[in-house]
């Protein structure tokens, strides 16, 4: 039962993907309390919204609102900047091709805090460079898509062994498609 | 007709995947061989420690085409601030000081000139092949990027190479750019590389994803009036 | 009109069905219960989304087609050619994906098919294949759009008037929904067209393979793939503006100002909102991806404040009749918005960026595919049928009980996407092992979505013999 042993240890820690799968599910439940509500009222025929143009312009904005907050805050958090001032602590080159990962560099010789650019390519098809935390949650990922490098910049917090992992459709043995880099 | 034009478009375009034999190299350290220059010897950890070091292989029999490359490189720092040193090592072994005197007389740069008696170890760390052919020799022209720590940073390949340096700069800065491209920019690929700075260009094949909006108002267009006649 | 209509019905739950089989099967093979092989995998995995988008697409179209003979002279040979192309075409897909060996997945992203292990002939009877689908819609798009413009105007099947501030005529909003989405959907067309010329000349340049932008191929693939299973949707909603009014015995909804210029610019944003599965392509211009979060995020807002309140604001109060039809109409919507909450979360970039290509992905588009726009396509059946005489106000457990399983189905996809489980795998490996666990359970849901939709189908399909042999004689 490992699955539910990693489960567990997921549900319990703040990832960015569990704090998105929880918005998502507090908002689909207020929609479908909101929709509930509204079935509730809706087989006797006696009552109306009085004024529905004025309710509409409020949701209206008020969604207009949240979402433009929302894209504020989270357009900055984007990967084409991230550590973009400073010098990478290591250089790694990735070469995608079917069904591997070529890595070159400073692999196994990466401390806890380095920064490490990956320049991701390929030589066949397009694939994806997933980069997974010992935890078995991806911590990062770009594509590689052949004639054109894809550079990324990564913080690795922890020692452990991570895992590499194909994230675009590549071919029958795609999901197969593993690296390894050890940070100690 | 549309596939008329899309055949016009094909026969301007002929672009081959160019993969990156560069990976193999990216990374190495390089041997820290002995110099000698004319500004005198001295061990290449010494130029590297100071400045990194931007390095190409040329002999100085060369009928033409090392000449050729290298006041196309000369030309092409003309225009840009350089904060690392250019170095220019024979890889002949009949080349002497006195020869790459004369190279500098000719290019008239400050570049360092030099010749090393280990210069086979390098060549071999950073994939430089060649051989003799009638006493002339048949070689790629390589640049090599190398930091302070000896460690090659780019390797780039032939006259296209020259092109790259604002790149390669900016890689031996350290600076962060998300996007670089292997290919050739040709009519209808995504993007044209920008030589003075090194970034991409949208190019023209961008416009290409327009083609469907406009098709579309045309088809419209064509219902409506059609759809109109035919009702009247 | 009444009988290809029930053809098309007939047709497409059948197909249908037989895709959600497929569906169940390879969850069931990721979650390591019974054993598949990786490249029956993926052929599956090809014919699932292909054959779900063919045969999803134009039963939505066949549902606005029939409703729209209630405004012009609906077309019906255009529906006919469209009926049997959509049925070759997805012969052949057949054909190419289990004879032929094609497991490139529905996007035949450029250039894996050079590289995948499918026969020569495969690829290009593909292609030959996604031609015919296209062609098909097209002249029934075409058609369509060309018996609207035959009563309305262009500018008035468009709502321009309203935006300018003239109540009269007005233009049901029907006809302008449908008409927005016509054009849409004639753009992601052409998108494809483009996109099969480029790959015929590469494949006519075989001795100088790969001289196609990869990056280029990617944009025109989505622009032609998402553009067109999000108009399909807009078919849908366009029936849902049809037949709710009449459901809470309300006169039928009027265009106004706000519902114009709603319409008229959805389909504008959505060209754009594609360049989210761009994302982590960082050689894509930096503008061009925060336009698709910008374009991804102001698309459903217009949705929300226009369509869900209006249909929020009929049901509300009055006496609705709550039969099958309309129950699936309610779910289907209530589900759209469920499925748009989990699109819009991954198209933030910040997001995406440890989203992209996890289970979210199928997570959202089977929150609105089969929640969403099946439901729709379900609604106008069951109201189809119920016209013909068939009356179904005591099946309307059904839609509610194939939403309660449907929703533990995506749910799986949801949390595994969160846990970040890659999608496309036909195993998952041990670092994600989570996924194999909730692939279980998906499946295990996934067979009661089956079983009930089977329920509807058998009873559904036996009405449908009925009309179209009733006016056989």
């Amino acid at each position: 039962m490992i699955q539910k042993k990693n489960i567990i240890i997921i549900m319990h820690k703040p990832m960015p993907g569990s704090i998105v799968l929880w918005i998502f599910l507090i908002v689909g439940i207020i929609i479908i309390l909101v929709f509930w509500s509204v079935y509730r009222k809706s087989r006797d025929g006696s009552r109306h919204i009085s004024n529905p143009e004025k309710i509409r312009l409020v949701i209206f904005l008020g969604i207009a609102l949240i979402s433009a907050i929302y894209t504020i805050f989270t357009l900055p958090k984007n990967p084409y900047f991230s550590y973009a001032e400073k010098l990478p602590d290591k250089v790694i080159l990735v070469e995608a091709r079917m069904f591997n990962w070529n890595l070159s560099g400073p692999v196994d010789d990466i401390r806890p805090g380095d920064v490490v650019e990956f320049r991701v390519t390929s030589s066949d098809v397009n694939h994806g460079f997933g980069l997974y935390n010992p935890e078995g949650i991806i911590i990062a990922q770009v594509q590689a898509m052949p004639g054109y490098e894809n550079r990324l910049r990564v913080r690795f917090e922890k020692p452990g062994n991570y895992t590499i992992l194909c994230m675009e459709y590549c071919g029958a043995a795609h999901s197969y498609m593993s690296g390894k880099i050890s940070v100690r | 007709m549309i596939i008329i034009i899309f055949m016009f478009l094909a026969i301007l375009t002929s672009d081959a995947f160019c993969y990156t034999e560069e990976y193999a190299y990216i990374n190495k350290n390089v041997p820290d061989i002995s110099i000698d220059s004319l500004e005198g010897s001295f061990r290449l950890s010494e130029i590297v420690s100071k400045k990194p070091v931007l390095m190409t292989f040329i002999y100085t029999r060369c009928p033409q085409a090392c000449y050729v490359y290298l006041n196309r490189l000369s030309e092409f720092f003309k225009k840009r601030e350089i904060f690392y040193n250019v170095a220019v090592m024979s890889f002949d072994p009949r080349d002497s000081l006195d020869d790459m005197g004369k190279l500098r007389q000719i290019l008239a740069t400050n570049w360092i000139f030099g010749i090393s008696k280990d210069i086979e170890a390098l060549l071999r760390e950073v994939g430089f092949e060649y051989k003799e052919v009638d006493g002339n020799y048949d070689h790629p022209f390589l640049l090599v990027a190398l930091d302070r720590d000896l460690k090659i940073v780019r390797r780039v390949k032939d006259f296209d190479g020259i092109e790259i340096i604002p790149q390669i700069e900016k890689d031996l800065r350290g600076e962060f750019t998300p996007r670089s491209k292997f290919q050739k920019g040709g009519f209808l690929s995504c993007f044209r590389y920008d030589p003075a700075t090194g970034d991409l260009r949208i190019s023209w094949g961008y416009l290409l994803i327009l083609i469907p909006p406009i098709l579309t108002s045309l088809v419209v267009g064509v219902i409506s009036v059609l759809s109109r006649s035919l009702h009247g | 009109m009444k009988r290809i209509t029930a053809l098309w019905i007939i047709t497409g739950l059948i197909i249908f069905q037989l895709m959600v089989i497929f569906g169940i099967l390879m969850r069931l093979g990721q979650a390591g219960l019974i054993n598949v092989d990786p490249l029956r995998h993926f052929q599956i995995l090809t014919l699932h989304g292909l054959g779900m988008v063919g045969i999803l697409f134009p039963l939505a179209m066949a549902g606005v087609n029939y409703f729209l003979t209630r405004y012009v002279n609906s077309p019906l040979w255009p529906n006919a050619t469209g009926y049997l192309f959509t049925v070759i075409g997805i012969v052949l897909i057949l054909f190419t994906v289990f004879i032929g060996g094609l497991h490139t997945g529905w996007y035949f992203l450029y250039p894996l098919p050079y590289f995948a292990r499918t026969e020569q002939w495969a690829t290009i009877l593909f292609l030959i294949s996604i031609a015919i689908l296209g062609t098909g819609w097209f002249i029934w798009s075409a058609g369509m759009l060309g018996s609207i413009l035959k009563r309305y105007p262009l500018f008035r099947a468009l709502g321009w008037h309203h935006i300018a501030g003239i109540t009269e005529p007005n233009t049901p909003p029907f006809i302008l929904i449908l008409t927005t989405t016509l054009i849409g959907v004639i753009t992601c067309l052409i998108a494809g067209v483009a996109l099969i010329i480029l790959w015929i000349m590469e494949i006519i340049n075989m001795g100088n393979p790969g001289w196609l932008d990869p990056l280029l191929m990617k944009n025109l693939t989505f622009l032609f793939g998402h553009t067109l299973v999000n108009e399909m949707l807009y078919l849908g909603v366009a029936s849902v503006y049809e037949l709710f009014p009449s459901f809470a015995d309300k006169p039928p909804y009027r265009t106004k100002s706000y519902v114009a210029i709603a319409w008229n610019l959805i389909p504008l944003v959505v060209l754009f909102a594609y360049f989210h599965h761009l994302y982590m392509d960082f050689v894509q211009p930096l503008t061009f991806q925060f336009i698709g979060q910008i374009a991804s995020w102001i698309a459903p807002i217009p949705a929300v404040a226009v369509t869900l309140f209006t249909v929020l604001n009929t049901v509300y109060g009055s006496r609705v009749r709550w039969d099958m039809s309309v129950s699936f109409f309610f779910l289907g919507i209530l589900f759209w918005m469920i499925g748009g909450v989990g699109a819009i979360l991954d198209a933030t970039i910040a997001n995406n960026f440890i989203l992209h290509n996890t289970l979210w992905v199928p997570a959202h588009f089977h929150t609105y595919n089969l929640l969403g726009n099946v439901f729709f396509t379900c609604g106008y059946i069951s109201y189809f049928i119920a016209e013909g005489g068939v009356n179904s106000r005591g099946m309307s457990w059904l839609p509610f009980l194939i939403s309660i399983f449907g929703f533990g189905f995506i749910l799986m996809f949801y949390i595994s996407g969160a846990y970040s489980v890659p999608r496309r795998y036909n195993f998952y490996p041990d670092i994600v092992s989570t996924g194999r666990l909730l692939a279980g359970w998906g499946a295990i849901f996934a067979t009661f979505v089956f079983i009930l939709f089977a329920l509807f189908s058998v009873y559904v399909i036996s009405a449908s013999i009925k009309i179209l042999w009733d006016r056989g004689k």
